[in-house]
C-alpha cells in the first residue's frame, strides 16, 4: 500500500480514507457516464459520518467502492491502514455492511442467521454464541431468536439486518437507509441504536439516508456527493453557515393592520443582523417576517421594539437553515428527487 | 477459503434438504420423470427381441485352421457363418447327421434367428474394422485369431497327457461402449460359441483318449476309420460341435447371475442412466439460481463485504451443488435398481460390480455436473434466463451423451459429461470396472468447468 497514506490514516485517527477514486461505467449507447469524479473522503474514529446526495449522484458506487463489491478505475480506499485492494480481507474483516435490502435468509432463524455471518467472519466457538447473544439483546430479538425470519415483521426483520452487521464488532459500520419502511417507533429505535454504537462501543458509523432530520439528528459530520464529486463536506452548522442561509423569524400579531411601513424600515435599519424585514397579510392577520443571520439574538429586540409600538404578539417561530436547503441550494434539487 | 466454502455448502444444503419444493424438484421430479422416459424409450412394455434386430457387426477371421484326424477344421469359419445366421446342419456338408444344428426355439416359442439379430459382414483388415467401430458404423468387431482352431483341437491319441498344451487363443470382441447391449449380445454369442466348442471338444477328446489308454489297439482302429471320409467328418464334426443354438433367442428363461439380465433391464440400466444424468444437470441449474438469488436478495453482496473471497463463494456453490447432484444420482440409481428389481423378480443393485469404481464415477460426474453450473453462473445473470440458456445446455450435452435413445458419433459424443457417465456407468452395469477413463476425463471436465466459470464469475460479474 500507499505508506505515506497509511501512516498518515493512523496518525491523524482517520479509520476510512479513500483518495482520488475515480470510476466511469459505460451507458447502453456506449457513451462513458463519470460515476465518480477525484472523490476525497475521511472518516474519523468514533464519528458518525452521514453520505447525502440525490439519486445516481454517485453515492452506491462510492459505498460499493468502500466495500470491496466493486474495484475503482484509480484513487484508493485505506480502512483501518489496510489498503483495500491489496489487503482486501484484513480491510474488509474492519467493515461492518447494513444494507438497504434486507440481506439475510429468511428460512434461517434469527440465530442461524446470525450464526452464518459470524462465522464468515471469523468467529468461533464460545465467543460466536456469546456475539449472538448479546446482538440478539442489542436489536432486541432475543424472545424470538429461534424462529424464521421469514415470519417476522418488517422492523424485526430490519433489526435484523442491522445485527448482522454488527456481530462481528466491526470498527466501522456501514449502514445504507436503515430506517427506510419501517414505523416510527421501529426508527426511533434505530436511531437510538446508531448513537449507543457510537457511545458504548465507540462504533465509526458511515451514514446514507434520504431523511435530512435523521442525518442533522446524529451526525457528527456530513457529505454532499452530487455528479460524483464530493461537493460539501463538515458538520452540519458549518454547512449552514457555509451555505450562506439564514434564520426567519415569524412574528404573528394580534393586530397586524396596525403595523406600519415606517416601523418595517425602522426594524430593517436597526435591528442587529437584520437582513429583510417584511409583512405577510391575510384574512385581516399579520405576520412579521425576519430574515437575519442569527436569528435568536434578533429576537429580543425586536419584540422590545414591537411593544414600543403597541403591537401585541400572539406567537413567535425561530426557523434556523437545516440541511435540506443546504443541500437544495447546493445540488439544485431536493434530496428525494 | 475451505473453511468459507464449506460453511456455504453446508448453508445451501441445508436450506435445500430442509425445503420441500426443492426436495420435489430436485429428487421426486426427477425420478418420476425417468421412469417414464425409460418407460418410453426403453420399450418396457414390449420385453421381447423385436427391439433389436440387425446390429451392425463385422467378423475378421485370421483363423488358419488345422487338421483333426486328416479332415481340415477352421472353427472360425464355423463362428462366421454362425453369426451370418447359416444353417450349419445343412452346410456342413459330409456327417451332417451327426452334427444337428440345434436351432430350435427354446420352451416352443419362436425363435429370433442370428440372420435377424446381426447384420454382419466381414472385413479383412482388422485396424479398418476397429475404425468402423470407433465411428459408430459398427456395434462391434470380432476378431478370431489365427491360432484359433489348433488351440482348440485337442491332443488324440497315444501319449497323449494333456488335451490342450497350450491354452486356447482367445477371440476379441472390440465394441461401442455406447452400445452396451449390442455389444454385449455379440460378445454373449461368441462367448457361448467358444465354450460350448471347448466342452464339447474336451468332452470327446477324453473319451477318446481313455478309449486308446484302455486299449492301445483302438488307436490303429481310429486312424483307419479316419481314412473313411464319413466317420471323419462325424469325428470332425463332433469336435466342432457347433453350439449356435445356445442363442436362439434374445431372452432366456430366467438370470442365472447379476450379469444375466432380461432385456428391459438391460435397457433400463442404461436409459435410466441417461436419464439420471440429465436430471443431474438440473441441479446445476439449481446452483445457478442460488447464485442469482443469492444477489437478488443481496445476501451474496453482504457474503463478499465479510472476509470471504469470490473463489470461495463459488467453491462453496460448487461443493454444495456437487453434493446434491451426487445424492441425486445415487437414489435416481438405487431407484432405478428397485425397478429392475421388480422386472426380474429379485433384489439386486445394478451397479453393484464394483463400489470403489461405482463412486469413481459418481464422484467426478456429479463434480462435472457442479462445474457445469458454476460456468452458467458466470454467463445468466438474471433468474428468467437459466431456464432458456440451462435447458438448452442439458438438452444438448444429454442428446450428444445419448439420454435421448439414440447416440452421437465419436468424437462429438465425448464433448459430454452425459456420454463419460453413462458409458461408464453402461461398462459397470456390465461388470466391466476398467472406468479410469471415464472418472479422468469427467474430473478434468468438472474442474475445468469451474476454472472457466470462476474466471468469467471473479471478472465479469457485478455484484
Amino acid at each position: 500500500m500507499d505508506t505515506r497514506l497509511a501512516e498518515r490514516t493512523t496518525t491523524l485517527e482517520t479509520l476510512l480514507e479513500a483518495r482520488g477514486l475515480n470510476k466511469q461505467y459505460k451507458r447502453e449507447d456506449g457513451s462513458p457516464l463519470q460515476a465518480l469524479a477525484d472523490v476525497d473522503l475521511g472518516i474519523r474514529r468514533g464519528e458518525i459520518y452521514s453520505l447525502l446526495g440525490p439519486n445516481g449522484a454517485g453515492k452506491t458506487t462510492l459505498i460499493s467502492i468502500i466495500s470491496g463489491l466493486l474495484a475503482p478505475d484509480s484513487g484508493q480506499v485505506v480502512i483501518g491502514g489496510h489498503d483495500l485492494q491489496r489487503e482486501s480481507l484484513a480491510a474488509r474483516g474492519l467493515l461492518g455492511v447494513v444494507p438497504q435490502e434486507l440481506a439475510l435468509y429468511e428460512d434461517l432463524s434469527a440465530r442461524q442467521n446470525l450464526r452464518f455471518f459470524g462465522r464468515l467472519s471469523g468467529l468461533r466457538g464460545r465467543d460466536l454464541e456469546q456475539r449472538i447473544d448479546d446482538t440478539l439483546a442489542f436489536v432486541d430479538l432475543t424472545e424470538r431468536q429461534r424462529e424464521r425470519a421469514s415470519r417476522f415483521s418488517g422492523g424485526m426483520k430490519r433489526r435484523l439486518n442491522i445485527g448482522i452487521g454488527l456481530l462481528h464488532r466491526p470498527q466501522l459500520v456501514y449502514m445504507d437507509e436503515p430506517t427506510v419502511g419501517v414505523d416510527p417507533q421501529s426508527r426511533r429505535r434505530i436511531l437510538d441504536s446508531v448513537l449507543r454504537l457510537r457511545a458504548e462501543q465507540g462504533m465509526t458509523v458511515l451514514y446514507t439516508t434520504h431523511l435530512m432530520e435523521e442525518a442533522q439528528e446524529i451526525s457528527d459530520r456530513v457529505g454532499i456527493i452530487d455528479h460524483g464529486r464530493l461537493i460539501a463536506e463538515g458538520r452540519v452548522r458549518d454547512l449552514v453557515l457555509q451555505a450562506g442561509e439564514q434564520d426567519r423569524l415569524e412574528i404573528d400579531l394580534m393586530d397586524g393592520s396596525r403595523l406600519e411601513a415606517g416601523l418595517l424600515q425602522e426594524l430593517e435599519r436597526n435591528l442587529p443582523g437584520a437582513a429583510r424585514v417584511q409583512l405577510e397579510r391575510s384574512d385581516g392577520q399579520g405576520r412579521l417576517v425576519v430574515h437575519a443571520d442569527r436569528g435568536r439574538q434578533v429576537l429580543s429586540p425586536l419584540i422590545t421594539a414591537l411593544g414600543t409600538a403597541g403591537l401585541e404578539v400572539r406567537s413567535v417561530t425561530v426557523q434556523e437553515p437545516n440541511l435540506e436547503t443546504v443541500f437544495l441550494q447546493l445540488t439544485g434539487r431536493a434530496l428525494r428527487d | 477459503m475451505a473453511a468459507a466454502a464449506i460453511l456455504i455448502a453446508r448453508k445451501d444444503l441445508y436450506l435445500r434438504f430442509s425445503n420441500r419444493a426443492s426436495l420435489l424438484f430436485l429428487l421426486a421430479l426427477p425420478l418420476g420423470l425417468s421412469l417414464i422416459i425409460t418407460l418410453v424409450f426403453g420399450n418396457l412394455g414390449e420385453d421381447g427381441p423385436a427391439s433389436l434386430r440387425d446390429i451392425p457387426l463385422a467378423i475378421a477371421n485370421l483363423d488358419e485352421g488345422t487338421t483333426q484326424q486328416g479332415q481340415a477344421i477352421n472353427f472360425g469359419d464355423g463362428l462366421l457363418q454362425l453369426l451370418g445366421g447359416a444353417d450349419l446342419a445343412g452346410g456342413a456338408g459330409a456327417g451332417a447327421a451327426a452334427c444337428t444344428f440345434a436351432a430350435a426355439a427354446v420352451s416352443g416359442e419362436p425363435a429370433l434367428t442370428l440372420n435377424e439379430l446381426f447384420a454382419m459382414q466381414e472385413v479383412q483388415d482388422v485396424a479398418a474394422g476397429r475404425n468402423m467401430v470407433d465411428s459408430g458404423e459398427l456395434a462391434a468387431l470380432v476378431v478370431i485369431p489365427a491360432d484359433f482352431s489348433a488351440g482348440l483341437s485337442p491332443q488324440i491319441g497315444l501319449g497323449a497327457d494333456t488335451l490342450y498344451p497350450q491354452a486356447p487363443a482367445p477371440i476379441e470382441v472390440y465394441s461401442d461402449g455406447a452400445r452396451a447391449l449390442e455389444s454385449q449380445l455379440v460378445s454373449a454369442v461368441v462367448t457361448s460359441y467358444s465354450e460350448r466348442l471347448l466342452a464339447g471338444n474336451i468332452a470327446l477328446g477324453s473319451a477318446i483318449n481313455a478309449l486308446i489308454a484302455q486299449e492301445p489297439l483302438s488307436a490303429l482302429r481310429l486312424a483307419a476309420a479316419g481314412e473313411d471320409e464319413a466317420i471323419a467328418g462325424a469325428l470332425a464334426c463332433g469336435f466342432a460341435d457347433l453350439a449356435g443354438g445356445a442363442v436362439t433367442r434374445l431372452q432366456q428363461a430366467g438370470p442365472a447371475d447379476e450379469h444375466d439380465l432380461r432385456q428391459s433391464t438391460r435397457v433400463l440400466a442404461f436409459v435410466g442412466m441417461a436419464q439420471a444424468t440429465f436430471f443431474a444437470l438440473f441441479a446445476a441449474q439449481f446452483g445457478v439460481l442460488g447464485v442469482i438469488e443469492e444477489r437478488q436478495a443481496g445476501t451474496l453482496q453482504r457474503i463478499l463485504t465479510t472476509a470471504t473471497t469470490r473463489s470461495a463463494f463459488l467453491a462453496g456453490k460448487l461443493l454444495g451443488t456437487w453434493v446434491t447432484a451426487l445424492f441425486q444420482l445415487l437414489l435416481l440409481l438405487v431407484a432405478l435398481s428397485l425397478f429392475a428389481s421388480l422386472i426380474e423378480g429379485r433384489l439386486f443393485f445394478l451397479w453393484s460390480a464394483s463400489l470403489p469404481a461405482l463412486f469413481a464415477i459418481l464422484l467426478p460426474l456429479s463434480l462435472a455436473v457442479a462445474g457445469l453450473g458454476v460456468v452458467l453462473v458466470a454467463f445468466v445473470q438474471r433468474s428468467e434466463q437459466i431456464g432458456a440458456i440451462g435447458a438448452l445446455v442439458n438438452i444438448v450435452l444429454a442428446m450428444l451423451g445419448g439420454a435421448y435413445g439414440f447416440t452421437v458419433p465419436e468424437p462429438w459424443s465425448w464433448l459430454s459429461l452425459v456420454h463419460w457417465g453413462v458409458d461408464g456407468m453402461a461398462r459397470l452395469g456390465n461388470g466391466d470396472t476398467d472406468v479410469g477413463l471415464n472418472a479422468l476425463v469427467l474430473s478434468l471436465q468438472g474442474l475445468a468447468l469451474f476454472g472457466i466459470g470462476l474466471w468469467f464469475f471473479r471478472r465479469r460479474v457485478e455484484v
